[in-house]
């Protein structure tokens, strides 16, 4: 009981951006072209450069509707996607009550020829357009009636059923679903100006930029790498964790990579070591918020967290803060260790986090660090280096990596 | 940018002989050594050449030589083979505690299958406790396995008299040595000693990479006291099926012999070279002050030290004479924060300063004089740099 491939689609559901009123349009159009560059991302992942994802892409009633039949690299594509609350793969049937009724069978057929037999079902109805006489209630009844005739072993179940059967009575052809797959949440990557995020090689890090992309920034990808104090396993390390970031970002974007070593190398012959990390962290907030315009990007991302090393006190926040001139968006700001493996394991890139890889932060940094900088006692000591001199030159020397999921 | 290397103990570049061997059989003589067509047969000689080399080598018969895929393969086939044998009634598994992982790792994972493994503490010289090591002992003892030869510090661990102890003691259980970084620096343990499973690597010793071979010297284990990791089509006696890369094994063999044949001269070399080596140290007033080396009774070919001086610094010096063109091993890993003293030179007590700085020099038949010289003078440079850099006192 096969059904011709033009009677599948997906359907998606989104909440957060259909209360966006006016904005609406805007925000569907980010949903739709992110969907279908993730989609073509799978088909070019089988080997052919030029795939492009030829399947139709339709708006209606508050749902989006892609024209293609169920499979994995749609799965995966929609599973990488923010902005979706969930997806369906659905049948579609002529609105009349012999097609519903036989296409729900077939689908429920279909669905225990996959999972087997479900505990219990239940029908959810609903009426984008009032073209059948029956109300959701009496369709629910109805349809819910004709499978249980149809296969007696089922049972009714409305509370937390197994199985929900979803039909959504449209006025030429009308839906059946019986999976419902849950969607990301968040905002379409697009929706909101670009950032720039800074990869350190750790834990926090990625997740600050997946959790930016999660509220529609698209992220362009910074690291300081401390070459030649720190081997070039680390570089690899970051570029993967900016192949995991992009993961969810329908278009890839590159890694900057800003030699940073040499820079720590002169600020650390200067300088006095309680107060090294807060002058890196400056240092690298100047050179950052260099590069952010360039790259179009409107802010700064990072990883930080409120008191979680020394250098994330709130004075010495302030500090770093005070050489910025572009804001410094911290979204794990609030969060716990615990919190963010819980992160980094979600989004999948705890495993590459955890692998060896030295932090240059730490690089000739002192074992007890001052906790309480101020912005006087920084800019004292970074009279003793030429601070623009060393910017210039980190800008220049920055190379770019390509980091594609 | 040419490279000094200083880190024959990670691994040596091919020797050309050995090369040779594996374009041949990859391309000309590719035949699989399990057919019975003139091209299988050619490769299948091959192999049993170089069996009956190792045969000779160790003095066992060509049945008692076992091709596998590395030295970890060859540990884990020894350890892993016994335990398995006697999964019935699980007794106690000893390694040493500078064991390398292959080894270590190995034995501790044998815990989940009712095992008790126990690691033999060593001193401060990386040397077995001879105290400790009798208490572990017990008549529960099953199997022993303590390497011939450190491969961070270089220690050497008289591996036939701990065998010949062991064997008083309990005498059922089964020694295994893992010779990897011993085989060609010095002799090696051979059939009717009382160790009884050895393992060795092509890698380590100017052969290719991917082919090792665990050597049975006790030949009563091949009855039924090994129990195979890898099943199929019953290659290597049925101890480790898969085809046989027999351009590996050739290759290996190749490798061996060189190797073997020139080790009294690479030994005597080996030894010229870390006497420069402390030499220039020392004249560039490092050592002792600022040096302190890691074992005093290890092969000439390996030379490890710390500079307690500059705690967690074995990284940064690494990286520094790497950029002067001196490629050396650290004693540590990085974890993502913090540099993580390696487990040898935690067990054997160093200080956490001396376990976070420690580098690895080590040599091989083409390093030069002139060249340690020369890292000796980089060697300055870099730890006077990281001094300064530090605000530390050297």
């Amino acid at each position: 009981m096969s059904t011709p491939e033009h009677d599948r689609a997906v359907l998606l559901r989104y909440h957060e951006i259909a209360l966006k009123g006016q904005n609406r349009r805007w925000f569907e159009d980010r949903l739709e072209g992110n969907v279908r560059l993730l989609i073509e991302r799978g088909l070019r992942a089988g080997g052919d450069p030029q795939a492009r994802f030829s399947g139709k892409i339709t708006r209606q009633h508050g749902r989006i509707l892609i024209e293609t039949a169920w499979n994995e690299n749609v799965r995966e594509a929609l599973c990488n996607s923010f902005g979706l609350s969930s997806f369906s793969p659905i049948r579609k049937v002529p609105t009349d009550h012999a097609s519903l009724i036989r296409g729900a069978i077939e689908e429920v057929d279909a669905y225990i020829r996959r999972h087997g037999q479900p505990s219990d079902f239940r029908v959810l109805s609903r009426r984008s357009d009032k073209v059948l006489p029956e109300t959701s209630v009496e369709l629910d009844q109805l349809i819910g009636g004709e499978l249980l005739r149809a296969f007696p072993g089922l049972k009714v179940k409305l509370e937390k059923p197994a199985l929900y059967v979803g039909i959504e009575v449209r006025r030429d052809r009308s839906f059946i679903w019986t999976e419902k797959v849950p969607g990301l949440g968040g905002l379409p990557v697009g929706s909101n100006g670009p950032l720039l995020a800074m990869l350190s090689g750790g834990l926090d890090s990625p997740v600050a930029a997946i959790q930016t992309l999660r509220r529609g920034s698209a992220t362009r990808l910074m690291h300081f790498y401390g070459t030649p104090f720190v081997g070039e396993e680390v570089l690899r390390k970051v570029i993967d964790l900016a192949r995991i970031v992009n993961r969810y970002q329908p278009k890839p974007e590159p890694l900057h990579v800003v030699p940073f070593g040499k820079l720590q190398e002169r600020i650390a012959l200067a300088t006095s070591p309680k107060l090294r990390t807060v002058l890196y962290r400056r240092m690298m907030v100047r050179i950052a918020c260099a590069l952010a315009p360039r790259l179009g990007a409107h802010g700064l991302v990072t990883g930080e967290s409120l008191g979680q090393v020394a250098s994330q006190t709130v004075e010495n926040l302030a500090t770093i803060n005070a050489a910025a001139t572009l804001p410094i968006i911290r979204p794990l700001v609030t969060c716990d260790k615990d919190e963010i493996i819980a992160q980094a394991q979600r989004w999948g890139s705890y495993e590459t986090s955890i692998r060896p890889g030295l932090d240059c932060c730490t690089l000739f940094a002192d074992r007890h660090p001052a906790l309480h900088s101020s912005i006087d006692e920084a800019e004292a000591q970074e009279s003793r280096f030429p601070v623009q001199e060393l910017v210039d030159e980190a800008l220049a020397g920055i190379q770019v990596h390509e980091a594609r999921w | 940018m040419k490279f000094h290397f200083f880190d024959n103990a990670s691994t040596t570049p091919c020797c050309e002989e050995a090369l040779g061997k594996f374009r041949q059989f990859a391309v000309e003589d590719f035949g699989n050594p399990s057919s019975s067509h003139a091209l299988g047969q050619r490769a299948a000689r091959a192999i049993q050449e170089a069996r009956n080399f190792f045969a000779v080598t160790f003095q066992v018969g060509p049945e008692q030589v076992v091709f596998t895929g590395s030295g970890t393969e060859s540990d884990n086939l020894a350890i892993q083979g016994i335990a398995l044998a006697r999964l019935s009634q699980p007794g106690r598994v000893l390694a040493s505690a500078t064991d390398h992982p292959a080894v270590r790792k190995t034995v501790l994972a044998l815990a989940e299958l009712g095992f008790d493994c126990q690691l033999i503490p060593v001193d401060r010289q990386g040397q077995i406790d001879h105290g400790k090591y009798l208490e572990l002992l017990t008549p529960a003892t099953q199997l022993v396995s303590i390497q011939q030869v450190n491969n961070i510090t270089g220690a050497i661990h008289p591996v036939e008299e701990l065998a010949r102890v062991a064997k008083q003691r309990v005498p059922g259980l089964v020694f295994h040595t893992d010779s990897v970084q011993a085989f060609g620096k010095i002799l090696h343990p051979i059939g009717g000693t009382s160790v009884d499973l050895v393992s060795i690597s092509a890698h380590k010793v100017r052969g290719p990479k991917g082919v090792g071979a665990l050597i049975i010297l006790d030949r009563k284990l091949l009855a039924d006291g090994l129990r195979p990791l890898i099943w199929g089509g019953e290659q290597e006696g049925g101890l480790r099926s898969g085809t046989q890369n027999a351009g590996l094994i050739a290759g290996f063999h190749a490798a061996a012999a060189l190797t073997l044949s020139r080790r009294e001269q690479s030994r005597a070399h080996a030894e010229r070279l870390l006497a420069r080596l402390r030499g220039e140290l020392e004249a560039r007033e490092l050592a002792p002050r600022a040096i302190a080396w890691n074992s005093l009774n290890a092969v000439p070919q390996i030379a490890s030290f710390s500079v307690p001086a500059l705690p967690g610094s074995g990284g940064p010096l690494s990286r520094l004479l790497e950029e002067r063109g001196f490629l050396v091993s650290t004693g540590s890993a990085c974890s993502s924060t913090k540099p993580e003293p390696d487990p040898v030179l935690k067990a054997m007590g160093l200080p956490h300063a001396a376990c976070t700085s420690a580098l690895r020099i080590s040599f091989s038949e083409l390093t030069t004089e002139d060249e340690v010289t020369a890292l000796a003078a980089a060697l300055e440079e870099s730890i006077r740099r990281m001094a300064l850099l530090t605000g530390k006192r050297i």
